[in-house]
C-alpha cells in the first residue's frame, strides 16, 4: 500500500517594521519583506526536528 | 475511496500553539543585520552584522488568525540600535539568543530581506513576523 504524505504548506510569512527613533517619533513602514512562495511541509518537520529534538 | 490525508484546520493551530511554548528551542530571538543579498532557503545565519552588536531581541509569541483560526505564529520584538549608525537590510528569527558579539549561533527559522531602513544610536525597530500554515 502506497504511503500518504502531507503536502500542508507555509502559505505565508512576512516581516512588518516601525522605526521608533530616539526623539519618540514612530514610523510604521508597514509590510517590509513579504513570502507568498509555498514551502514543503516536508521542510516544515525538518524544522521542529531541529528546534524539538524529534525524530 | 480515495488516498487522503491532510493536517486539518485544527492542526494548523496545533502547530503554532507548539512554535509559540516558551521554553527552550522556541524561535523567538529576533536579530538584524546589513547584508545585501536576499534570503534564500539555505540560509542559516545572517549575512552580515558589521556594528551589529545588540542583543537579540526576546520576542513575543502569539497564535493569529490568517485563514483559519490560530493558523499563524507571531513574533514581535524591538531591537535598539547601540553602536553605531547603520542600513538595516535583514531580519531573522533564532532558537537561542546566540553568544559573542555579534551575536552568533542557535538554529535560523526565518530570515527575511529588504530594502534598507537607517538607524542611528538610540533608534528602535519593533519588527513583527508572521509565519501562516495553509492547506492549499
Amino acid at each position: 500500500m502506497a504511503g500518504l504524505t502531507a503536502k500542508d504548506k507555509i502559505s505565508e510569512a512576512s516581516i512588518s517594521a516601525k522605526i521608533i527613533r530616539a526623539d519618540g517619533t514612530i514610523e510604521d513602514l508597514g509590510v517590509i519583506a513579504e513570502m507568498k512562495k509555498k514551502s514543503s511541509f516536508h521542510r516544515l518537520l525538518s524544522k521542529f526536528k531541529l528546534i524539538f529534538g524529534g525524530k | 475511496m480515495a488516498d487522503v490525508i491532510k493536517v486539518v484546520d485544527d492542526g494548523m493551530s496545533i502547530i503554532t500553539n507548539r512554535l509559540r511554548r516558551n521554553d527552550d528551542g522556541t524561535p523567538h530571538f529576533l536579530h538584524w543585520g546589513v547584508g545585501t543579498t536576499d534570503a534564500a532557503n539555505g540560509d542559516s545565519a545572517m549575512q552580515l552584522l558589521t556594528n551589529c552588536d545588540e542583543d537579540r531581541a526576546v520576542g513575543v509569541m502569539t497564535q493569529q488568525t490568517t485563514n483559519e483560526t490560530n493558523d499563524t505564529f507571531q513574533v514581535v520584538g524591538t531591537l535598539t540600535c547601540i553602536t553605531a549608525t547603520k542600513a538595516i537590510q535583514e531580519a531573522g528569527l533564532f532558537d537561542a539568543a546566540g553568544s559573542s558579539t555579534p551575536k552568533v549561533g542557535g538554529n535560523m527559522f526565518l530570515h527575511g530581506t529588504f530594502d534598507s531602513i537607517s538607524v542611528n544610536v538610540a533608534d528602535s525597530i519593533e519588527f513583527t513576523i508572521k509565519v501562516a500554515f495553509d492547506q492549499a
